[in-house]
């Protein structure tokens, strides 16, 4: 991840101050990547633009109280999605999931091919696995493969050092790994 | 050794197939944008004080009138009485 420009410095600090302009570079520059980790998080297009909307809302109230410091302001705005959607999770514990699969997929099952259907039941097994872990792990899994941040941006992200991020990423391989040898 | 490797790597293709990004709808990043930025359209109403004015005066006015017109024909037909 890049270091701050001077530009982005000034915008943030014009943000700081109220600037509503300069607060909006900051939602463009942002929205895409906070929507990806709720769209992976919750699973379903409607909850991503619910909780994304809700992120930059509460930003936007709380925008003035903004410390600066090294840490990218997108580490700020992922926090708020963190708790947000554990937020969401908690009062949602009792209803059903529907896997993201199934809003894009509309044709029945009869006229999918074989092999597509074991694919795309692969690729719901993965899905729901990487669910169940814990929010940290599925947090390194969607900042390094949805946004391709290496180690180092992910530990400034969510505050842990780069040899933290390495080892919670391979004891997240081998959850995954142990959860698909129990079902196997 | 090399087995979990192996392992991990074909884990991890799988997670790369898996995990992509998924563009939002560009509708919705431009309708959020505006209400972020956007002042709430917020019109205050205050009461019409010349109208409330207008309404007691003509009342007050009518009812002396009233009055007046009641007076009189009191004052009338207790004449014609006595």
């Amino acid at each position: 991840m890049e270091k701050r420009s001077e530009q982005d410095e000034a915008i943030l600090d014009l943000a700081i101050q109220g600037d509503e302009a300069a607060f909006s570079i900051l939602y463009k520059d942002n929205v895409k990547k906070i929507y990806n980790y709720i769209y992976y998080r919750t699973g379903n297009m409607s909850d991503a633009e619910d909780l994304t909307a809700r992120v930059f809302q509460r930003a936007l109230r709380h925008i003035t109280r903004y410390k600066k410091t090294n840490v990218p302001f997108s580490a700020w705005l992922y926090r708020i999605a963190h708790n947000l959607v554990a937020n969401w999770h908690r009062d949602n514990q009792r209803r059903k999931e529907v896997p993201i699969e199934d809003h894009i997929d509309l044709r029945s099952r009869q006229d999918i091919p074989d092999h597509e259907i074991e694919k795309k039941q692969e690729v719901e097994g993965l899905m729901r696995a990487v669910r169940q872990l814990p929010s940290d792990r599925q947090m390194v899994l969607i900042l390094k493969y949805v946004e391709d941040l290496s180690n180092k941006d992910i530990g400034e992200i969510m505050g842990k050092s780069e040899g933290a991020i390495k080892s919670l990423y391979h004891r997240t391989l081998m959850d995954l790994r142990d959860y698909f040898e129990v079902k196997e | 050794m090399k087995i979990e490797s192996d392992l991990d790597e074909n884990l991890e293709e799988k997670l790369e197939g898996l995990l992509n990004p998924v563009a939002p709808r560009s509708s919705y990043i431009t309708e959020l944008q505006s209400r972020l930025t956007r002042a709430p359209e917020v019109s205050v109403e205050y009461p019409n004080y010349l109208i409330f004015i207008l309404v007691l005066s003509t009342g007050f006015m009518l009812g002396s009138v009233l009055l007046f017109l009641l007076s009189k024909i009191f004052r009338l037909t207790s004449k014609t009485k006595a």
